[in-house]
């Protein structure tokens, strides 16, 4: 089986750099990094990745517009999205389950823990 | 009873009694005069049977004499009638008898004479059974018969020789002579009677009334029967005797009787005439007057030195005390009046009360302001029966206090219960009634309502602790929003780094195959730094998220199995003694489970961490009525529970190192900690104090230090 691609969409640079290197490291994925929602939305769109984590707070145009744009492209619809915040509060917990039935990861997670939830998700997504 | 009745009733009992007496006068006056008339009777029946007697002797003498005689028993042999000529017919005058009968044994008629001249007497109408009958009983015999010339007294004797004076031998023959009663021996007798002799056919005497009439009229009758030879009564004769004595007598009586009646009529009249002209008159017109009010009835009397002549001075001195005392009363009515008019219209309760506080005086007042109708206070109530319950006592000893130094009291501000239960308050001032030797009589005063102001006085102050709550709470909500704000920032700002951080340390755990020294160990600070960072993150949190709930009927029981489920964990758990002891009937509690849990957890780990090296902690749930009116616990608004409420009690009390008394006032405040760098963020108490104030619950927390802390969490039950 080849390697998962997982795409990364958080404005900060050193974290997605650092998940990219633990999670190419322990896990078997290839990690491509976006620093923004309308380029994350660009390469989503282009490398059709296996699973995005998505980060909510992030400056013009914040998480969940991007994952609305995403559940609104076809192509890009299917794709099952891990939502990342450091913010913790449960209105955003809500709508991320809720409204979009998508994970919800609150920062900071360690390595492991990151791995198999994603690992889960793929899982629960491939069936 | 009238005078006048008693009078009239005084003289009908005299009359009465006079009525008796004279009656009893009557009959003993009665029995009197038949006593003498008796008397009277008796000795002139005494001297008519001698009369009798003596009239009869003649005869009597002849008819003995002469037949116990030799000549005569010759006689009846030789039947000589030469001697009978010379002996019997010269007999006759001599013993003033009128006939003579001779017959021998067989009864027959020997020899016969008589002076009458009748013929029918020559022989005795006697048949022989009834000559054989005559001498049969007796041989002397004395009867009467009637012949044709009128009633005969008979004597008749048997004859016997001279030697046989007393008549032992047989009867040679039987001698019988008779006498008339006619006209003028009965005359005669009359006359010697001084009476009046009749000859009546035999009656019973009780049945002649004739008799009995002459006996009423002083004529005293005496009667004699007079029988035949066969004691069968032929004839009764009578005598009635006019006695003067016994009419006299009877007459005397009769005028003494008629001039008592008379003179004591005469001074009954004269006494009832009196008495009605000196008592009941004056009584009469006393009374007019007295019911009338006008004294001229009794004008005629006012110069009168006698008795009658006082009372009406009397009377006329009353009446016109009379006419001042009732100018006087309107007057002191229309003062009383005014006063009255005064005292109700009046806002203040007046009142009046004796010494022992008992209401003797109030205005109407009262009903207004206490419910009470004036016939329910005066001599029913004292003034402390309106108290409310507790304070009576109290207020009877300062009150009374106030009434044994005769002290004047102002503005004395007490409580009262209205009728309708509720509580009234009042201002009262009084001043002490004194009698003229300095005695305590009672109490006058005034009560003035100003229950409106006090609940103006108690809302305002309500309205200001409510104000300072509100403000208390706007200031706790203010520094928790501000809280949950930096919460929320700080919470992504810090927790990004961490993010990188701990990705960071994941690298290297990774990437430095071989952990060198210290390597392993720096990165495992760096990863327990991180989550510590986290934690205070989160406590921060859910700090500023406690902020709505969802209450649910709850078994306390399980919820505190539960709390003590989670911390099995921490590192003291295994080194401290639990005892639970919830009450098993123990009704449902209204939580928000979640929260409640994460309250006892915060609880619980407080208590381990303050017995680090071990110690016992006791978790109680049981279920009372409240009673200690303490913070949260009464009838303010604000309070979350009444007192005598029903509530959920859990206590957590644990053998640890105690809160001093400084520390103490902070405990509740954010970020106070006791427990270092390494503990928690301080943020337990608070977050839990928030928990329990949105269930309407309280939390209470007493310790001392070196002994221990217990904490009572008081809770709402779930509705019944």
């Amino acid at each position: 089986m080849s390697k998962k691609s997982i795409l990364i969409i958080d404005d900060e640079a050193d974290f997605c750099k650092l998940v990219k290197l633990n999670l190419e490291l322990i896990g078997d994925f290839t990690v491509t990094i976006a620093t923004d929602g309308k380029h994350g939305l660009a390469l989503a769109k282009t490398l059709k990745p296996h699973l995005i984590l998505l980060d909510i707070m992030m400056p013009h145009m914040d998480g969940f517009q991007v994952l609305e744009k995403l559940k609104a492209d076809e192509a890009t619809m299917q794709i099952p999205v891990i939502m990342l915040t450091a913010k913790g509060d449960d209105a955003s917990k809500v709508k991320a389950s809720e409204l979009y039935n998508e994970e919800y990861i609150t920062k900071p997670i360690e390595a492991l823990e990151l791995r198999s939830k994603i690992t889960e998700v793929l899982e629960r997504t491939a069936k | 009873m009238k005078i006048q009745t008693k009078l009239a009733f005084l003289t009908v009992l005299c009359l009465g009694i006079f009525a008796i007496a004279f009656f009893f006068y009557m009959n003993l006056e009665k029995s009197r005069l038949s006593t003498i008339f008796h008397e009277t009777k008796n000795e002139k029946n005494t001297v008519f049977d001698k009369l009798l007697t003596l009239k009869g002797a003649p005869l009597e003498m002849l008819a003995n004499d002469y037949t116990y005689w030799d000549e005569m028993v010759d006689f009846i042999s030789t039947r000589d009638l030469k001697w009978a000529q010379v002996n019997i017919d010269f007999a006759l005058p001599t013993f003033q008898v009128n006939a003579v009968w001779i017959y021998d044994t067989n009864f027959t008629l020997l020899y016969s004479i008589n002076d009458v001249k009748e013929s029918s007497l020559k022989e005795l109408p006697f048949t022989k059974e009834e000559f054989d009958k005559l001498f049969a009983q007796s041989r002397l015999r004395h009867f009467f018969i009637n012949t044709a010339a009128g009633l005969m007294e008979i004597r008749g004797a048997t004859i016997h020789p001279t030697a046989d004076s007393k008549r032992e031998t047989p009867p040679r023959g039987y001698f019988l002579a008779g006498r008339l009663w006619n006209k003028e021996f009965l005359s005669e007798l009359s006359n010697l009677m001084d009476g009046r002799l009749t000859l009546l056919p035999f009656f019973e005497e009780k049945t002649n009334p004739t008799l009995k009439n002459l006996s009423e009229k002083g004529i005293i009758n005496l009667s004699k029967i007079l029988t035949d030879f066969d004691h069968r009564p032929l004839m009764a004769v009578n005598m009635s005797i006019d006695s003067e004595t016994m009419r006299v007598l009877k007459r005397s009586s009769t005028v003494t009787l008629f001039t008592v009646v008379f003179l004591i009529a005469a001074a009954f009249s004269l006494l009832i005439a009196l008495l009605n002209r000196w008592v009941s008159l004056p009584l009469h017109l006393i009374s007019r007057t007295l019911e009338t009010g006008n004294i001229s009835h009794i004008s005629s009397m006012q110069n009168e030195e006698a008795e009658f002549g006082d009372i009406s001075r009397l009377i006329q001195r009353a009446f016109s005390q009379k006419e001042a005392l009732i100018k006087e009363i309107a007057e002191r009515k229309k003062a009383e009046a005014r006063f009255q008019h005064v005292a109700d219209a009046a806002e203040e309760w007046i009142w009046e009360v004796d010494k022992d506080g008992l209401y003797i005086y109030s205005n109407t007042v009262v009903e207004r302001i206490l419910g009470y109708k004036l016939d329910e206070i005066i001599g029913k109530k004292h003034f402390y029966d309106f108290s409310i319950p507790g304070h009576e006592e109290k207020l009877k000893k300062e009150a009374f206090a106030i009434f044994a130094a005769k002290k004047d009291f102002k503005n004395f501000l007490n409580e009262n219960r209205h009728k309708n239960g509720s509580i009234v308050y009042f201002e009262t001032s009084g001043s002490p009634v004194l009698d003229k030797q300095g005695n305590l009589l009672g109490y006058r005063g005034v009560d003035t309502d100003i229950t409106e102001r006090k609940k103006a006085e108690v809302e305002l102050k309500n309205a200001y602790e409510k104000l300072k709550e509100t403000q208390g709470q706007l200031i706790q909500a203010e520094k928790l929003n501000a809280v949950g704000q930096l919460a929320s920032g700080v919470a992504h700002e810090v927790r990004n780094p961490l993010g990188i951080i701990i990705q960071g340390v994941n690298y290297l755990e990774t990437k430095i195959a071989v952990k060198e020294g210290d390597v392993a160990e720096v990165l495992a600070m760096l990863k327990e730094s991180v989550k510590r960072a986290d934690k205070i993150i989160n406590s921060l949190l859910d700090f500023s998220r406690a902020t709505s709930i969802g209450l649910q009927p709850e078994d306390i029981s399980l919820i505190i199995e539960n709390s003590l489920n989670l911390v099995k964990n921490h590192p003291a758990f295994n080194n401290i003694e639990i005892i639970k002891q919830v009450s098993p009937d123990m009704p449902k509690v209204l939580v928000d489970k979640n929260k409640m849990e994460q309250v006892l957890i915060n609880l619980l780990i407080n208590a381990f961490q303050s017995m680090p090296s071990g110690g016992r902690l006791t978790i109680r749930g049981y279920d009372k009525k409240l009673e200690i009116v303490r913070s949260g616990i009464g009838n303010r608004a604000t309070d979350n529970f009444r007192p005598q409420e029903r509530a959920a009690i859990v206590e957590i009390e644990d053998t640890g190192s105690g809160i001093s008394q400084e520390q103490m006032d902070k405990i509740f405040d954010p970020f106070f900690t006791t427990k270092g760098p390494r503990g928690g963020a301080g943020l337990g108490l608070s977050v839990s104090r928030n928990i329990l104030h949105m269930h309407k619950g309280l939390i209470f927390v007493e310790s001392q230090v070196g002994k221990g802390t217990k904490i009572t969490i008081i809770l709402k039950l779930s509705g019944r």
